[in-house]
């Protein structure tokens, strides 16, 4: 005999087990949607030949100069282009124009630094790395909104 | 007997001291009205109109407003034509008559201040003389002369700015110009033209030297430039960082930013025995360094609590303490020339203001409200203070006094103007 | 050993310590085992007010015997004694209810007849203290409206003297009122007009003497104690200087004006500005 308690147990799982089912299955909709937006060139460079064009692009968060989880795959295809083809490379770093001029070359240049710190690590010799920080004085995007200074708060890697 | 003597002269002088007295503890600082009479030549017209340049001049002070040519009534140029009751129904508080001759090539220019209120000579006649070229000083000088009598501090009429104009068209076509000008804009003259960027021109005490920082060698360096000759040195050539130099006030010494050493530290360089001496010594960014009064201690931003502030360093002891506690950040931090006040960017509730803190007392004042003003220099007589700001979508200089009461705008020029650096006087 | 030593002593102090909280405890706990309560009853004290005697129980009716026809007889003749006797018993008692109850009438109506006087006798005499009562209320009132008459008189007295004082008062507390009120106007029209110097700070004081004349206008400006900066004082001078004539000083009262504004001064003290 099925008393009410042990019902209301039974419904309980049930709806339980739908929720897990469905949220485990969004986040994984989320992981594949996101590594497919940040590392869909890693996949294909690696196989590729050296000359294809690679981002040359790592971008920064506001007053900060650390390298972001999703720059990883990216700096470690440099590091191995770098490696494979003995070339060195100039670490251009920049900031966006709030602040002030010479506190934002300053914060370019950790930036540049940082990506320099991530490459020697991977084996790529600190001698072919050059830094240098531009700060605020060339801006990709001229406006005075978040969308701009998004994209000027950078590192350049030029070969 | 003495004793009743004593109580009946006091008890009456009691009541005499009773006399109404109103206390005045605030005022509206309304512009003080000047009338500035035409002071055309003997002559022909002259090249400049000296008294227009001398209005205009103690307008930009703030603290005058300059009574229209076209309201006044009558153009004395001697003490017999001068009549208060002209000047008086216009509201003038003062009056300033004058005259210029050409004499042999030389110009002669004389002058008088009448108070109008006080229905009396403020001046008694003065004179200045110069070369064609120098009418424009001469000016300068006569509104130096009247803003000292009436306001009791020096003028800044005759001092100088130095600032930064840029031509960006993305990259390549890039140009960059060090510029030197008066203060109020005019007679602008080239210093240094690179194709890279150029920032934090400063002058030296003594009026005669720049130093500022080029990229021109590809990295950042930082160069000392004779004015008059242009002759100029590079004086430091570290691998990173080399930045915002700021001169000792007895002029020897150059306060610098460097990351030859990993990270960007303060330190001080001698313009005599070259010696290099470490001041800072922290993981974080230390920048903007800027010298007190007495020379015995350097202001300078650093991010090493997190966000930007502004720290004092002890230049015998190394030991370093914080100045700023409000606001998000707090950086570019100049000395007022009394030593009293810090002037700084201050960000609050993230937008960026103008701002002064007493560093006595710790309190703060915001200036400015524009979120896009920036590198402020403070004026020698301490009374006033120039930044950079935007305006109609260019880079452009504005002017405000240290009390927050007024604000002026420089007529803009072609490029983007930035880094204004106020000269001492001369 | 060196360890017993040092311990020997507060050990010996803790367990002291420890033994005499024990037995103060003990001791204590002993002494207060709860006292048994006593339980007191309640007395009531009832007055008796009458006696009703109670109803005469029914006799009870032997029980009858099934078995023994005998003994039926016998009880059945007993029963008949006893009824007889009952009977007997039972007209005595009613004979006798009936003499009590006549009694207990007879003093009931005593009684009642009683209390009526009782009754009446202190209706009077409430009636009589009602009387003295008001009588006494009376005077009292008399009293006090005597008194409440002189108060008033009295009153009227002081108040008359009050309101010469207070139109003396009035008449130099009118001049507060329009000495402040002019105060505030002169104060107004010199805080629009007075521009400080940018040298001027917190703490800087000058005191000016006035010199004005009834129609307002300032006859004469004098700095009695400068500030130590000329350009402040300078300033203050201006402030009057460009105020020049104060237009509402017409209206003011002659009095007020010989007492308070002929001559009067001007203490320059900003409070607005930096240190």
């Amino acid at each position: 005999m099925i008393t009410k308690a042990l019902k209301q147990g039974l419904t309980f799982a049930v709806i339980m087990s739908f929720l897990v089912g469905c949220s485990s299955s969004s986040t994984q909709d989320e992981d594949m949607s996101s590594a497919n937006t940040t590392a869909p060139a890693p996949t294909e460079t690696v196989n590729e030949v050296v000359e294809q064009e690679l981002e040359s692009i790592v971008y920064f968060d506001f007053d900060q100069a650390t390298l972001k989880p999703q720059t990883r795959a990216l700096l470690l295809a440099h590091a191995d282009r770098l490696k494979s083809s003995n070339s060195s490379a100039r670490l251009e770093g920049h900031a966006d124009e709030r602040g002030s001029r010479e506190y934002n070359i300053a914060l370019g240049e950790r930036r540049a630094n940082a990506v320099r710190d991530f490459l020697v690590l991977q084996g790529v010799s600190a001698a072919s790395l050059e830094v240098v920080s531009y700060g605020e004085e060339r801006p990709l995007a001229n406006g005075s909104n978040e969308s701009s200074y998004a994209q000027n708060r950078r590192v350049e890697i030029k070969y | 007997m003495k004793h009743y003597l004593v109580v009946f002269v006091l008890f009456f002088s009691s009541f005499a001291q009773a006399q109404l007295t109103i206390q005045i503890s605030r005022g509206a600082d309304n512009p003080t009205r000047i009338a500035v009479a035409p002071m055309g030549a003997t002559g022909g017209p002259l090249a400049e109109d000296i008294s227009a340049i001398i209005s205009d001049d103690l307008e930009f002070s703030g603290q005058f407003a300059a009574i229209p040519r076209t309201d006044m009534l009558s153009f004395p140029k001697t003490e017999a034509e001068v009549f208060y009751r002209d000047w008086s129904v216009l509201k003038a508080e003062y009056l300033l008559i004058g005259s210029v001759e050409e004499r042999g090539g030389r110009f002669y220019a004389t002058y008088q201040l009448f108070d109008v209120l006080g229905q009396r000579k403020a001046l008694p006649k003065l004179s200045v003389d110069g070369t064609e070229a120098q009418l424009r000083d001469m000016a300068h000088h006569i509104s130096d002369k009247v803003y000292e009598t009436i306001t009791g501090i020096r003028g800044i009429f005759s001092t100088k700015l130095i600032y930064v104009e840029a031509f960006q068209q993305n990259g390549s076509k890039d140009k960059y110009r060090l510029m030197l000008s008066d203060v109020d804009g005019a007679r602008s003259r080239l210093l240094l033209e690179t194709q890279s960027p150029l920032m934090s021109p400063v002058w030296s005490p003594d009026g005669r030297r720049v130093a500022y920082v080029s990229f021109e060698s590809t990295r950042p360096a930082v160069y000392v430039q004779e004015i008059a000759t242009g002759k100029r040195e590079q004086v430091t050539n570290f691998r990173g960082l080399n930045g915002a130099p700021a001169w000792s006030p007895d002029g020897q010494n150059l306060a610098l930013v460097l990351s030859k050493d990993g990270n960007p530290e303060i330190y001080t360089l001698s313009l005599i025995t070259r010696q290099l001496t470490r001041l800072t010594n922290h993981f974080g960014i230390d920048t903007e360094p800027a010298w007190t009064v007495d020379g015995k201690g350097i202001l300078f931003t650093s991010n090493r609590g997190g966000r930007p502030q502004i720290y004092q360093v002890n230049v015998a002891t190394s030991q370093v303490e914080r100045v700023t506690f409000e606001g998000e950040q707090n950086t570019r931090g100049r000395v007022s020339p009394d030593g009293k006040n810090l002037v700084m960017v201050h960000q609050r509730n993230g937008t960026y203001h103008l701002a002064t803190q007493d560093l006595k007392t710790g309190n703060l004042r915001i200036l400015t409200e524009t979120d896009l003003d920036e590198s402020p220099t403070i004026a020698p007589n301490g009374a006033m203070l120039m930044y950079a700001t935007r305006f109609g979508g260019k880079g452009i200089l504005a002017a405000v006094s240290l009390d927050a009461r007024t604000r002026v705008r420089l007529p803009s020029k072609q490029g983007d103007v930035r880094e204004p650096a106020w000269s001492p006087f001369f | 050993m060196k360890l017993d030593k040092l311990f020997t002593l507060p050990v010996a102090l803790s367990l002291i310590l420890h033994g005499a909280l024990i037995i103060f405890v003990a001791g204590n706990w002993m002494q207060s085992k709860p006292e048994k309560e006593v339980y007191k009853p309640h007395f009531v004290n009832a007055t008796l007010i009458g006696e009703t005697p109670k109803a005469v129980a029914a006799p009870q009716q032997p029980k009858p015997q099934v078995l023994e026809a005998q003994r039926k007889q016998e009880q059945q003749r007993k029963q008949q004694q006893a009824q007889e006797r009952q009977q007997a018993e039972a007209k005595k008692i009613a004979q006798q209810k009936e003499r009590e109850t006549k009694k207990k009438a007879e003093e009931a109506r005593l009684k009642k007849i009683e209390t009526e006087r009782a009754k009446q006798a202190e209706a009077k005499a409430k009636a009589e203290q009602q009387r003295k009562k008001e009588e006494e209320n009376k005077r009292l009132a008399e009293a006090e409206q005597k008194k409440r008459e002189q108060q008033q008189r009295e009153a009227q007295e002081r108040l008359e003297a009050a309101l010469q004082k207070e139109e003396q008062f009035l008449s130099e507390r009118s001049d507060d009122v329009n000495t402040q009120s002019y105060e505030a106007l002169i104060q107004e029209r010199i805080i629009q007009s007075w521009s400080r110097p940018p040298s001027a700070r917190n703490g800087m004081q000058a005191l000016l003497e006035i010199n004005m004349v009834p129609t307002g206008q300032v006859v004469n400006v004098r700095v009695i104690e400068s500030s130590g900066d000329s350009a402040f004082d300078r300033s203050a001078e201006q402030a009057v200087k460009r105020v020049d004539r104060f237009t509402e000083i017409t209206d003011m009262p002659s009095d007020l004006f010989e007492r308070n504004f002929r001559v009067f001064r001007l203490l320059f003290k900003p409070e607005d500005l930096r240190q």
